[in-house]
């Protein structure tokens, strides 16, 4: 086709997406943590707390925490940071973490911890802060762990669901193709 | 005088837009019934991909970096590249705007909605990305934040889009397919009552 162009806006399309590919993904899809505190005052520090999964079922329960200085706002990735998860209500026995003391992850500055969460029901989560003896802080809050009895059951419903829609899509596909018609006329001449 | 094809008047496409619309003519007219099938494919394996995650995830309780799903279980690198994601999300919308044409009646309500949805989804998405691209975040927040996780958060809040996205659309695929009787014939050959379908009987009624 003479005369024929590649109008500039889709060769800018393409320059995008070809940029796109080397730029890392936003968290927009089931792997992402919740953000339980946001610049959270802890004595000389600033915390940002997630959890992860971001609806909490029995299991491990992953925590990152971020220290930052409240003077400078700057991160303070030599700090050690301690979570402890306790019960509420009759229990008090606190559970401890996985890995003991936070682990330090100098790329990300974030502080990883796990916790194995066993019964569903209410915690309070108390994070510690500590740069030296004078230089500490900590912060609370609560969560909640459900059953994840309904949560299981929805999902496994939608598996079932989607199930059943891709073998209709199937069926429809082999009529769709004219798949069907050939199979009917091989069994005819068979 | 042979008659032969090349002697007849061709037409010119001279223009993006005269190929461009060609090419939606054909794709709503003779090709939609095998175009829509294509889409569909890529739509379903998208959201199998998602419960597949959720089932990881709260099911089997694997820890986040395993849990990429089907894909990201051969392809880890590809599930963190962000043309994946976005890309997905531009796919999605692109056919449903592309292939809306053929469709009328009770199935175009459907697959409306499902549009409008996906256009909300898209700006979501485009707002994560920009705010990923750009180094600010919405909001004063520590990370990318799309404005409905204000109130829902993230993981939720997209496996709720597609499903909002997904059921409108195969609600709208149905109807397509089995349209209710009082519904006009569509130019399209996907109506499982169309002559296409039922040859046998179209002689028989010839």
């Amino acid at each position: 086709m003479r005369g024929f162009r590649i109008p500039r806006p889709f060769s800018f399309f393409l320059l995008f997406l070809a940029f796109l590919l080397s730029v890392r993904p936003v968290a927009a899809h089931g792997d992402g943590a919740v953000l339980r505190l946001s610049n959270a005052p802890a004595g000389p520090f600033v915390l940002d707390v997630w959890t992860y999964p971001s609806y909490l079922i029995p299991g491990t329960v992953h925590f990152s925490v971020s220290v930052l200085e409240a003077a400078s706002g700057e991160p303070m990735p030599a700090t050690a940071v301690f979570v402890e998860v306790t019960p509420l209500g009759e229990q008090h026995h606190p559970i401890a973490p996985v890995n003991g003391r936070a682990t330090l992850d100098f790329q990300t500055l974030f502080h990883e911890s796990y916790l194995d969460i066993q019964e569903p029901g209410r915690y309070e989560v108390t994070v510690q802060a500590a740069a030296s003896a004078e230089q500490q802080g900590e912060v609370t809050f609560e969560i909640e762990v459900a059953s994840g009895t309904g949560l299981k059951v929805m999902i496994v419903s939608f598996l079932g669901v989607t199930g059943i829609i891709g073998v209709w899509f199937v069926r429809e596909g082999l009529r769709t193709w004219g798949i069907e018609r050939w199979v009917r006329g091989r069994k005819r001449n068979n | 005088m042979e008659l032969r094809a090349e002697s007849l008047p061709q037409p010119q496409v001279k223009t993006v837009r005269e190929a461009w619309q060609i090419f939606v003519d054909v794709l709503n007219g003779p090709v939609h019934e095998r175009a829509l099938y294509v889409y569909t494919a890529v739509v379903l394996a998208h959201w199998v991909e998602h419960i597949v995650q959720a089932y990881q995830i709260f099911v089997l309780a694997w820890p986040r970096p395993e849990a990429g799903g089907v894909l990201g279980l051969w392809l880890p690198w590809l599930v963190q590249t962000e043309l994946l994601h976005w890309g997905y999300a531009f796919f999605m919308l692109f056919g449903l705007i592309l292939l809306r044409p053929g469709f009328a009646g009770l199935s175009r309500t459907f697959w409306n909605i499902s549009l409008a949805i996906q256009i909300w989804h898209f700006i979501e998405h485009t707002l994560l990305q920009g705010q990923a691209v750009v180094g600010l975040n919405l909001f004063g927040a520590q990370v990318p934040t799309s404005v409905a996780q204000l109130w829902v958060p993230r993981p939720e809040l997209h496996l709720i889009y597609n499903a909002l996205v997904f059921i409108p659309m195969v609600l709208a695929m149905y109807f397509h397919l089995y349209p209710p009787k009082s519904e006009a014939p569509v130019a399209c050959t996907c109506s499982r009552r169309s002559p296409h379908h039922n040859k046998a009987k179209a002689k028989q009624a010839a």
